[in-house]
């Protein structure tokens, strides 16, 4: 009986959006209650799977879908501690971003096509965070890419349009990349499974050579959706879609499937020990810690407030890939850590991006003066996500800093503590004076576009309270960091499994 | 049970910010133009922030521990001897400052400059949560989320009034106290790796490296006004009202030593070294901000230099006892009731000056009564034989004379007649002022008193039974008192004689040097980012060009017809029921 469920559970948690997903392309544009049903249905439904599967595989139970789709190609997907961090941060973000964007798109057009490619997206997310080999992660990785592109596009004016093909040549490649680092990598082990502490130990050091290539290769594909320099073009050019999308794309979907690929491919493929003996971890550290500072630079010239955010966002992901690149375990508890607080801090501040632009007309930092006042529950997530990022404690954002320092003078990497510092003080730098404009400045005469919703509240409820929801989501990650089932605890789970401690 | 006092101590005025705020999330959005009211809540609730911190410091026996495990990182909030006086004194200035900023300061329209509001309640109930949870958190997460939360909000305060000048130092002030908490996190990252621990100062002793001991002394020494890393002192403390002031200068200072009494291996490692340098930046820092704090016109501004070189003093005896481990139980012990003297007295300096300027209309008794006791407080602070300043100081005495610079006596002395100097010209300054009375100051004066009796009542604390305590320091405080009654005298015949020194340096000395300097590095940096950007774009140009017109041609019509939403939804629903299938036909033969 345990069996079959073990069996069908990770399959399940996919379908659980899926289905709906499909069902939802077919529903009338008109049929708005029918279409929000389907869509919290999954969305709930997958939470409940997931907290039955957070709960298995905290007892060591091994959830693992077989699906064999050709002779010696198989499906896997499969439950570990690293895969239920990533899902949980899904599904429970999607539950969120569903209810705001259906707040979002109330007067819009084609409703159906961006829920049902919405529904899509995540569950290719899951299916990511699930995989349990790298042929099943490189099938989903390509469905986000074709799932999302809708989603980039879906305005369809010229600059949607646009945007949208940039970010689509750009992923398509370093899907291809990916792809044939995959193939690559099979013509010489064989099926690569995703296994606890890497499968390349045992291999030969004649293959050292290749597998360094490999590496590059698999990186430059993963790269693209992690937003490392110089492959993160397309990230501020995808800032055309809605405001769900691309709170959706930078805290969970995209940035963070590179991201995840990333730590998957060192640790469970490579194995961070033959990573850091091939001098991967050190290319790896070089390319993040550029990709911090060069990320935080460009996001202080930008007015745009998603501009600036998605410029942060190619920083903050990097943090990420910095955790990874360090030898040890606090280190890697540093990066799988913010994995979950840079998702809920910038879920956080596009929502309330989003606000400002819906409610307000407000799109740039220099309109946002006395922002505070006009909305100030709003403005409120907004502040605690922006400290979060600069890493005030206690939201989640300084556990992330702290681990990664931590880790990086205990790896004897000293210089991590300048790369953080830096990144401090130019997170400061560009999202402190938004705070002061908001609640220092005072109220301009008028606002660009505003919009009234006869609400007793600031806003639309189903925009107001996802932000103020996730924001709170970051206080309660930082402030019971070490309570059980903290993102922290998790992390140092997947780390003492990781490092056979 | 009272342990779980030193949780509300800080919990307290976190929850008393929402209702001081005065926000209305509820309103009729469509006519209503902000969220802020223009009058903060009319209950005092600034006021009622510091009493549970007041009541932990008299209730809670020291040795008092509450372990918090599942908290932030893991909270430990204990109450050690240093910390009961820090709780304690910290708590009774800010009460005074609340009472002062609760009934004393005007709410008034948003538009009016210094109208007490809202977001002047949240901000100060923040720092106060801030100082409060530092004080009582043992493990050093506690100590950098205390220190964080109260240095930004206090950024809040530093610029309330928004005049260019408020602004600006509260520019100097957040970029100093974010370079100077940058600092300090990677000093305590470093400190936690070679210690093993984060509660320093209860396992075993692990020497610190150098870079550490440097990373905090600098992280921390941009709070306590060190020496040239004190530039933003003079400039906000002044800046912020006066309630604000108060605390700035009398608590959130004092919070640089409480932290390197914690960190640095104080009483247990001798650091010659570090300690010689720590005195010597003291000594500096007593010798630039004295003469500069006489040539001020601004009361609070001379204040806030008389607040640097009391630290000065601090530092120095700091650096005296790392270098000589043996003096640490005494040692440590003055220091942490100097900081208290000098905060309960500075606190009540800076309120005094708010009340100088507005409680009663000039040669009203109550100004009359508020001089006098200004007088009373500046010459405790100058430490004047039977005052709490005296008593502070005498138990000083003993560092002093036991370090092997037998110099050092004589210089202090000197230091000591320059704050008797620093002193009078405070007094001068203050009579001078002329006040505009406003109505109802009688809750913030009684507050006021009642810290000027704490004041007065402090050496008995301490001195009881040390006659000699009292009449210490006589020689520089007569010396200084005869100085300055000669330039009064002298002042008051010829009054152009001394006016070229008046406003000479001004507030923030170093930073008029360093900003020429700053602003030649920014001009340059821009012009190179300038360059850098012209290049940039032209490749980016060249790349953009070749993306065209591999994408930017018509898409074929086969490609079109894909793309149409049917078509793609079409692929999508088989897809999808590909996979639903071969997932269902997985169990058939034994799921592998």
């Amino acid at each position: 009986m345990s069996w079959d469920y073990a069996a069908l559970l990770p399959g399940a948690i996919v379908l659980s959006s899926l289905l709906p997903g499909v069902f939802i392309f077919l529903v009338r544009e008109e049929s708005h209650t029918l279409r929000t049903v389907l869509n919290l249905v999954g969305a709930i439904a997958k939470l409940v799977l997931v907290g039955l599967m957070i709960y298995g595989v905290w007892l060591g139970q091994v959830f693992e879908t077989r699906i064999a789709i050709a002779p010696g190609l198989t499906l896997v997907l499969n439950a570990d501690a690293l895969s239920v961090l990533f899902v949980t941060l899904s599904t429970v973000l999607w539950l969120v971003t569903t209810v705001y964007a259906i707040g979002y798109l109330e007067h819009s057009t084609n409703r159906s096509r961006f829920f049902g490619f919405f529904s899509l997206c995540v569950s290719a997310t899951v299916g990511i965070a699930l995989s349990g080999n790298l042929l099943t992660f490189v099938i989903f990785y390509e469905i986000l890419t074709l799932a999302t592109y809708p989603l980039v596009a879906h305005r369809g004016t010229p600059e949607a349009t646009r945007g949208a093909k940039i970010y689509l040549a750009y992923t398509l490649s370093g899907g291809l990349l990916l792809l044939v680092g995959a193939v690559w990598l099979r013509t010489l082990t064989g099926p690569v499974d995703f296994v606890e502490g890497g499968m390349l130990g045992g291999l030969s050091p004649d293959l050292h050579g290749q597998l360094v290539a490999i590496f590059a290769v698999l990186l430059a594909g993963l790269g693209v959706k992690a937003a490392l320099v110089p492959l993160h073009g397309w990230l501020p050019q995808s800032m055309v879609a809605p405001a769900p999308v691309s709170s959706l794309l930078h805290a969970v979907a995209v940035v963070k499937a590179g991201a995840f690929g990333i730590v998957r491919v060192v640790y469970d493929v490579y194995g961070v020990t033959l990573a850091s003996q091939l001098g991967l971890l050190t290319v790896l550290g070089v390319l993040a810690s550029f990709t911090i500072v060069y990320g935080s630079i460009l996001a202080m010239t930008q007015d745009g407030l998603k501009k600036r955010l998605a410029y942060s966002t190619v920083s903050q992901v990097s943090y990420i890939a910095l955790g990874t690149s360090l030898l040890g375990p606090v280190a890697t508890v540093g990066g799988l850590v913010h994995l979950v607080h840079q998702g809920i801090m910038k879920i956080t501040l596009f929502f309330c991006a989003g606000n400002y632009a819906e409610t307000l007309g407000v799109a740039n930092v220099s309109q946002m003066d006395g922002v505070g006042r006009r909305m100030p529950l709003t403005t409120l997530a907004f502040t605690v996500g922006a400290l979060g990022m600069i890493g005030i404690p206690p939201i989640a954002g300084f556990v992330s800093k702290w681990y990664l320092g931590l880790g990086g003078v205990e790896a004897g990497q000293h210089w991590v503590l300048v790369i953080l510092a830096t990144s401090t003080l130019l997170n400061a730098g560009y999202f402190l004076p938004i705070l002061y404009r908001a609640w220092f400045r005072p109220l301009p005469a008028s606002w660009p576009k505003e919009h009234h919703f006869h609400t007793r509240f600031e806003t639309m409820g189903a925009l107001l309270w996802p932000p103020v929801i996730t924001a709170v989501f970051c206080l309660l990650a930082g402030l019971l960091a070490s309570a059980p089932f903290s993102p922290l605890e998790w992390a140092r789970l997947i780390a003492e499994r990781e490092y056979g401690l | 049970m009272s342990a779980w006092l030193l949780l509300i101590a800080w919990v307290w005025p976190l929850l008393l910010v929402w209702p001081a705020s005065g926000v209305r999330f509820r309103q009729d959005w469509g006519t209503a133009a902000s969220a802020l009211s223009p009058r903060p809540s009319a209950l005092p609730w600034v006021a009622l922030g510091p009493v549970p911190a007041l009541a932990a410091a008299l209730l809670v026996p020291v040795g008092t521990e509450l372990p918090l495990p599942w908290l932030f990182l893991g909270t430990h909030l204990a109450l050690d001897a240093t910390a009961q006086v820090y709780l304690a004194f910290t708590a009774l200035v800010w009460l005074a400052a609340g009472v002062y900023a609760a009934l004393g300061e005007r709410g008034g329209p948003p538009e009016a400059p210094t109208a007490r509001s809202g977001r002047f309640d949240v901000l100060f109930l923040l720092s106060m949560a801030g100082n409060f949870w530092l004080i009582v958190g043992a493990d050093l997460f506690s100590f950098y989320a205390g220190f964080a939360m109260m240095g930004i909000a206090a950024y809040g305060l530093v610029v309330h009034d928004g005049s260019p000048s408020a602004l600006w130092a509260g520019k100097v002030y957040l970029v100093m106290a974010l370079l100077g908490e940058v600092a300090l996190f990677a000093g305590l990252v470093m400190l936690a790796s070679e210690t093993g621990t984060t509660r320093p100062g209860t396992g075993e002793v692990t020497a610190l490296s150098n870079a550490t001991i440097a990373l905090l002394l600098l992280g921390l020494g941009v709070k306590a006004g060190l020496v040239p890393l004190h530039l933003w002192l003079p400039l906000a403390h002044p800046a912020a009202p006066v309630p604000a002031s108060a605390v700035l200068s009398g608590t959130m200072i004092k919070v640089a030593l409480l932290g390197w009494l914690r960190f640095l291996p104080v009483g247990e490692l001798a650091l010659p070294g570090w300690g010689h340098w720590l005195a010597l930046a003291g000594l500096g820092t007593m010798t630039l901000a004295l003469p500069v704090g006489l040539v001020q016109r601004d009361p609070k501004v001379i204040l806030a230099y008389s607040s640097i070189a009391k630290m000065g003093l601090m530092m120095t005896v700091l650096g005296l006892v790392l270098v000589e481990p043996a003096l640490a139980p005494m040692g440590v012990a003055g220091i942490v009731f100097y900081a208290a003297q000098h905060g309960l007295a500075k606190g009540g300096l800076f309120l005094g000056v708010g009340l100088r300027k507005h409680a009663g209309p000039a040669g009203s008794m109550t100004q009359a009564l508020i001089l006098g006791v200004l007088v009373f407080l500046a010459l405790a602070l100058a430490g004047a034989p039977f005052t709490s300043g005296a008593a502070a100081k005498y138990d000083l005495k003993p560092v002093l004379d036991a370090a092997e610079w037998t110099w050092i006596g004589a210089v202090i002395a000197v230091t000591a007649v320059g704050t008797v100097l620093l002193m009078a010209r405070f007094i001068w300054v203050s009579w001078r002022l002329q006040p505009h009375a406003e109505p109802d100051w009688l809750w913030p004066v009684a507050a006021w008193g009642l810290l000027a009796a704490l004041v007065a009542l402090f050496p008995f604390a301490i001195a009881f039974g040390k006659p000699e305590a009292w009449l210490s320091n006589g020689l520089p405080l007569g010396i200084g008192v005869g100085i300055a009654a000669a330039v009064a005298l002298i002042a008051a015949l010829q009054p152009k004689l001394f006016a070229p020194f008046v406003g000479l340096i001004p507030p923030g000395d170093l930073l008029a040097l360093v900003m020429p300097l700053l602003r030649a590095v920014k001009a340059m940096g821009e012009v190179f980012l300038e360059d850098l950007g012209r290049v940039w774009g032209r490749l980016k140009g060249i790349a953009l060009a070749a993306f065209e017109r591999v994408f930017g041609t018509p898409a074929g019509d086969v490609e079109r017809e894909l793309r149409q939403w049917p078509v793609a939804g079409a692929l999508w629903v088989g897809i999808s029921a590909l996979l639903l299938l071969l997932l269902l036909g997985a169990q058939a033969p034994g799921g592998g």
